[in-house]
């Protein structure tokens, strides 16, 4: 059985305009994506620049 | 005192059950295997909860490319092999350019999946995931069982979720084909 229901309007209603603490770390986690995006970039670089080396 | 410390009495809305996020890495190098990519990110089980965690990590636009998120519930893993995906499949829609709105869409379609908005009243969705690839984020419903009934109930909300008209399709496609080179959607809506 569905006992707790919420539509998206409520769920809007509860959400708030601050930043809420959270017990894992979020620090980590978004620095990780950073990292993941800065190797992902440096790789499609090496990739654009392919043609050099190869001739 | 007690009493003026607000904070203890502080009262929580409490979702039906308990819901993970979950985060596929992209590979940067070829020794890492798919179980070192997908990782438990955080459990929450109440409205507070979610919105703390979700203004705590990067938007779909923040993400890399071939990252997955997974809010799963419960402790089901958000693979095809788990027991409770095996006879299910997934309601899927992709979004194709830059941006189109896509933060505002995964938001809606969380909201709708840990509300319980979508489900009528047995648990028909064990979870909803948001893809990145090259240019297009791929949503999907992922659902127990793929009895039609159900389904199209399921799918009819899902695109009011995901505001989409005549024109979108929505594509159902078993679990059971995912092995397929080229599935093909048992149902399209
Ligand atoms: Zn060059
Ligand atoms: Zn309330």
């Amino acid at each position: 059985m569905i006992e707790n229901r919420y539509s998206i309007e409520e769920l809007l209603q509860l959400k708030p305009s601050e930043i809420q603490p959270v017990d894992f770390d979020a620090v980590e986690f978004r620095a990780i994506i950073e990292k993941i995006k800065q190797v992902q970039l440096l790789k499609d670089e090496e990739f654009a620049h392919g043609g050099h080396f190869n001739r | 005192t007690i009493l003026s410390d607000s904070t203890q009495f502080e009262y929580k809305h409490p979702l039906n059950t308990k819901w993970t996020l979950w985060y596929t890495k992209p590979a940067v190098d070829k020794s890492e295997s798919w179980s070192d990519l997908l990782r438990p990110v955080t459990s929450f089980e109440t409205v507070e909860e979610f919105w703390a965690i979700f203004k705590n990590i990067p938007t779909p636009i923040d993400l890399p490319l071939k990252s997955d998120y997974h809010v799963f519930r419960n402790d089901i893993r958000p693979e095809w092999e788990d027991e409770a995906n095996s006879k299910g499949g997934k309601w899927s829609f992709q979004v194709r350019g830059k941006n189109n709105n896509v933060e505002e869409l995964w938001m809606r379609s969380l909201m709708a999946v840990i509300g319980e908005t979508i489900d009528e009243d047995e648990y028909q969705i064990n979870g909803v995931v948001l893809s990145v690839r090259k240019g297009t984020y791929k949503f999907a419903l992922w659902t127990k069982s793929e009895d039609r009934e159900p389904l199209f109930e399921i799918g009819k909300k899902f695109k009011q979720v995901l505001k989409l008209n005549d024109e979108n399709q929505l594509e159902f496609f078993p679990h059971s084909s995912a092995n397929n080179k080229h599935p093909q959607p048992s149902i399209t809506l």
